[in-house]
């Protein structure tokens, strides 16, 4: 762990769910209930980068825009320093908002074509209700040199840049406020290796130097690896493990964990990942399996995991759900609305 | 390195023979219909009064003197078709405008908040969208029974704008909720702008380009939308000239005297198809794949 | 070993305003049979452009030049009405998002008999050898519309997509492609493959939009169809997941291979100062432990392409020479190239 952590919360989530309607049948006529977020615990501490990893559908995203309040929490509650987030209203909302940040996987669509560059950056200035315009310009141009672009550019529109470059404005635009907590979804993954190199280590330098803490949220074994002080395991929309990168990613305990790390391929070609004997795909929020939802395509699943849901508990100095460190289930999760 | 986007319009604009061909045929017909309208410059160009009776050259076929020839009464046609042009291009104009106008406003709002508004919007689209057009003119004219010429035409564009605007609504609502959906506003949620300033800076640009695609597409149509109203006795009355009257006014007349309906037919064909071909080439400039492009 | 796939000296050229720009600039590259060969390349590598001009898909505003030999015929001259008798049994190709390549309206087990009855019509058409392959008779198993509904899955359909581990074929064969997920799609793609059992495959960033646990089951589905003849071109811009599957592999910068060797050499002792930086620009070990390398700037415009070696101004090394000369393959260990003059 760098030593600007702290074990101080900035950020928890206290028994989250986010649950979407989705209609189905013959014109929408009948409509079910999804939960992508399931009661999920977390916590992000002053000054870290912790990091949600998951597969497609795992609800990492999801969770990275309930903490952020871009979409509303079905049960549960987001605290920022101790503050209910779903309660902020007026100029402590606009507060809030300044404090935190996202960053957008997709360097295209989250830059607004027909906006200049310097529009885009000072967006979270503008929206904290600064009016002053040449504070405005003295900010947007010291952001965008604090991510490597020309503060010249800002008159260009997005299209004349690269997605490297594009996603240096994404950055630029979270950090021009000067944010306590960033979210990064997926930050790196539409770009290409040696893109992502660079903006990992801009990523981190610029951590570093704010003391800002970030929620990173990532597919990407070895990224998450390379940034995080913590790690939170997400599958079919619940936290399976968390710990420090080193217990989780060095020694994984749970088995999800485990099988994904081994089917991550390395330097050493000798380690096939095509071996492994992991089958099927994650499951749809539709069509949960009963008991653990992982224990259709666990190798190591018995008859318990296909009747009850373990709970996230202590153990090996992480916590798992998973019932081969501990018989403790999970509770049964608050009624839907 | 890039071009300045109206370079970029401007070589979509010239480098496509059909858009070009359309907008041109817009620019003529919108600059005749100007001319047309001021009694000096009419004059010039029609040589004759729309209803100056002759019944000395009445039923000529087209000649030099007489170039769409002369109808029963030997009134000039091509003088007619001229004079026809303020009314039958300012109509799909107005129809469109109010029609984009109350659909735009409506829609975006409906997209934007969704719930109950978002409901009661698009039942009562819904509702007037389901209801043929030209029943409804007929039964709004027949309703109000106007019989001021001035009031007639009132009326009829009355009737084209509220089968119009749900069109418009849905289009409009429709895109929304898609640039909802966009990480560009997420990230405009995320810094704290209001609904009103996202709506301002984020939504209205994007959809204004759709809408005009459409609008410009749907003109045509109400251009001819309004000749079949006419065609059915609805709008402007005789002697006023009107193109969709004429053609069916000539109709009586075919197959012999064919220019009465021919000429005033050819002429809304090819406005129809300046609208056409001009709201295609709206939807290349507006595209981002070609904009995105160095 | 003959070889399956042999391109040489292969150019592909887009036309952008009023010019001719090339994105594959004299690419040499032999797949044998059975062989998997990767190639590893960023954006705008060209390796998408060589993949569509070795399949004869280029867009219409692309041309191809050089050689593209499928078991010896040219397939570059070949006139656009014959290209398509060399699809399907002669070679195939996976995209990285399958919904694009699978029919919507057709449901799966349709499409693979098609692929059964397409098969059987490439033997009948003499184009390519039918010795290990016994052509399906019996029933035409291509449906006319009206019959979608009714016919149950064929039993080869079934069979083709147990063997890309499906968990229930016979439910999944009666689906329709959007009622599956991305990796049961690639999967159905790839089951296509086991039923065409086509000389070449390309495989374009074939796992790039799936999962890891799903990609290691679709690189392992590409080895079993290899060990059975098909000969794999991989294409990535992920190097270690091409080092799970391929035996050689070639790095793709600005259009030219610049590195080509026995997959170990070219991870383990990459020679190109691109390579270099592409492998030491890979995420690893723990935060704090170590600063990964990055190569500075972006790949260049194929438009401005700099002179010399087309890599020489992100490259650290780069030398007087290096601005002037271009650069050309040189074999430095046994199997190994690089076209770079450090060597």
């Amino acid at each position: 762990m760098s030593p600007a952590t702290s074990t101080e919360d900035l950020v928890s989530a206290e028994a989250l769910s986010v649950t979407y309607k989705v209609r189905t049948g013959f014109l929408g006529s009948t409509h079910r209930v999804i939960k992508p977020v399931d009661c999920v615990d977390l916590s992000v501490r002053k000054g870290e980068v912790m990091t949600v990893i998951g597969e497609s559908g795992s609800g990492k995203s999801t969770l990275g825009f309930a903490l952020l309040r871009l979409v509303k929490p079905s049960a549960g509650r987001v605290l920022f320093s101790g503050q209910d987030i779903g309660k902020a209203k007026g100029s402590d909302l606009r507060e809030l908002r300044r404090q935190m940040q996202i960053v957008f996987q997709d360097p295209y669509s989250s830059l607004d074509p027909r906006l200049h560059v310097k529009d885009i950056v000072s967006e979270p200035l503008i929206g904290s209700g600064m009016k002053d315009p040449g504070e405005i310009d003295d900010r947007t141009s010291r952001a965008m040199t604090m991510v490597g672009l020309d503060p010249s550019a800002k008159s260009k529109y997005v299209h004349e840049f690269s997605g490297g470059q594009r996603q240096r404005i994404g950055i630029a635009r979270a950090i021009v406020g000067d944010p306590q907590f960033v979210v990064l979804d997926e930050p790196t993954s539409n770009l290409d290796v040696s893109i992502q190199a660079q903006i990992l280590n801009l990523l981190m330098d610029l951590q570093s130097k704010s003391g800002a803490s970030y929620l990173f949220i990532s597919h990407n074994m070895a990224v998450s690896q390379y940034v995080s002080d913590r790690v939170a395991v997400m599958y079919a929309g619940e936290v399976v493990e968390r710990g420090t990168s080193e217990e989780v990613i060095g020694e994984p305990m749970h088995p999800y964990t485990q099988d994904l790390l081994s089917c991550v391929p390395t330097m050493d070609i000798s380690r096939k990942v095509t071996d492994v004997k992991i089958t099927g795909d994650p499951p749809s929020f539709a069509d949960l399996p009963r008991g653990c939802r992982y224990s259709n395509r666990c190798k190591r699943a018995f008859d318990l995991c296909k009747e009850k849901e373990p709970a996230l508990a202590a153990a090996g100095g992480r916590e798992v759900a998973c019932f081969l460190y501990h018989k403790e289930e999970r509770a049964v999760a608050p009624p839907e609305r | 390195m890039s071009k300045s986007s109206s370079s970029v319009t401007l070589g979509i604009i010239f480098g496509n023979w059909a858009t070009l061909v359309g907008v041109g045929i817009l620019v003529v017909f919108l600059v005749l219909s100007a001319l047309a309208a001021w009694p000096v410059t009419y004059h010039l160009i029609a040589r004759y009064s729309p209803d100056a009776l002759n019944f000395g050259s009445s039923n000529a076929p087209p000649s030099l003197a007489h170039l769409f020839g002369t109808d029963a009464e030997g009134r000039d046609i091509f003088a007619r078709v001229i004079a026809a042009l303020p009314i039958d291009i300012v109509i799909p104009f107005e129809v469109v405008g109010a029609s984009v106008g109350i659909g735009f406003l409506l829609g975006t709002f409906a997209g934007y908040l969704g719930g109950w508004v978002e409901e009661l919007v698009l039942r009562v689209a819904d509702l007037f969208f389901a209801f043929p057009s030209v029943v409804l003119a007929l039964t709004i004219s027949a309703i109000l029974g106007a019989t001021d010429e001035g009031l007639r035409v009132v009326f009829t564009e009355l009737a084209l704008i509220v089968v119009g605007w749900p069109f418009y609504t849905r289009l409009a609502r429709a895109q929304v909720i898609s640039l909802k959906q966009m990480p560009f506003v997420r990230a405009a949620e995320a810094s704290g702008l209001g609904k009103l300033r996202i709506i301002r800076m984020h939504v209205i640009p994007h959809l204004a380009s759709v809408v005009a695609v459409y609008a410009t597409l749907d003109m045509g149509t109400t251009l001819l939308l309004y000749s079949v109203f006419a065609f059915f006795g609805l709008g402007v009355a005789p002697p006023t000239p009107e193109l969709g009257r004429m053609v069916y006014d000539g109709l009586t007349a075919l197959p012999g005297n064919w220019w009465w309906s021919f000429f005033p037919g050819l002429i809304l064909m090819i406005l129809a198809l300046g609208f056409s071909l001009a709201g295609e080439g709206l939807r290349d400039v507006f595209d981002p794949r070609l904009r995105g492009q160095r | 070993m003959t070889d399956a796939l042999r391109v040489s000296d292969l150019w592909v050229d887009y036309r952008t305003k009023g010019t001719w720009a090339s994105a594959v600039r004299g690419v040499d590259l032999t797949v044998g049979e059975g062989e998997v060969i990767g190639v590893v390349g960023e954006s705008g590598s060209g390796k998408s452009s060589l993949s569509l001009a070795i399949m004869k898909l280029l867009p219409a505003n692309a041309r191809a030049r050089g050689r593209v030999e499928i078991l010896g015929k040219d397939v570059v001259g070949l006139p656009a009405n014959e290209a398509h008798r060399y699809r399907g049994a002669g070679m195939t190709m996976i995209f990285q998002e399958p919904m694009t390549s699978l029919n919507p309206v057709m449901r799966v087990s349709n499409q693979l008999s098609e692929a059964v009855t397409s098969r059987g019509e490439h033997y009948k058409l003499g184009v390519f050898r039918a010795d290990s392959i016994a052509v399906p008779g019996g029933r035409d198993p291509r449906f006319a519309m009206g019959s979608e509904r009714s016919v149950p899955p064929s039993k080869e359909a079934v069979e083709a997509l147990r063997q890309v581990r499906i968990s229930d074929p016979e439910r999944t064969a009666s689906k329709y492609p959007h009622e599956l997920s991305g990796g049961e799609r690639q999967r159905v793609m790839i089951a296509m493959s086991f039923l065409l059992r086509p000389r070449v495959l390309v495989a374009d960033e074939p796992t790039t939009a799936l999962d890891v646990t799903t990609q290691a089951q679709v690189l392992s589905l590409l080895l079993g169809l290899s060990r059975e003849g098909t000969s794999i071109l991989f294409v990535s811009h992920d190097i270690l997941v091409v080092g799970q599957v391929a035996r050689r592999v070639a790095v793709m910068y600005a259009g030219e291979v610049v590195e080509l060797g026995p997959t170990e050499a070219v991870l383990k002792n990459p020679l190109h100062p691109y390579t270099k930086g592409l492998i030491g620009s890979i995420p690893s070990g723990f935060k704090g432990e170590r600063r990964i390398e990055q190569i500075p700037g972006s790949p260049p415009d194929i438009l401005r392409l700099p002179s010399g070696c087309r890599f020489n101004p992100r490259c650290k090394f780069a030398m007087e020479r290096c601005r002037s000369e271009e650069t050309s393959l040189k074999e430095m260990e046994k199997d190994h190239f690089v076209a770079c003059h450090l060597y």
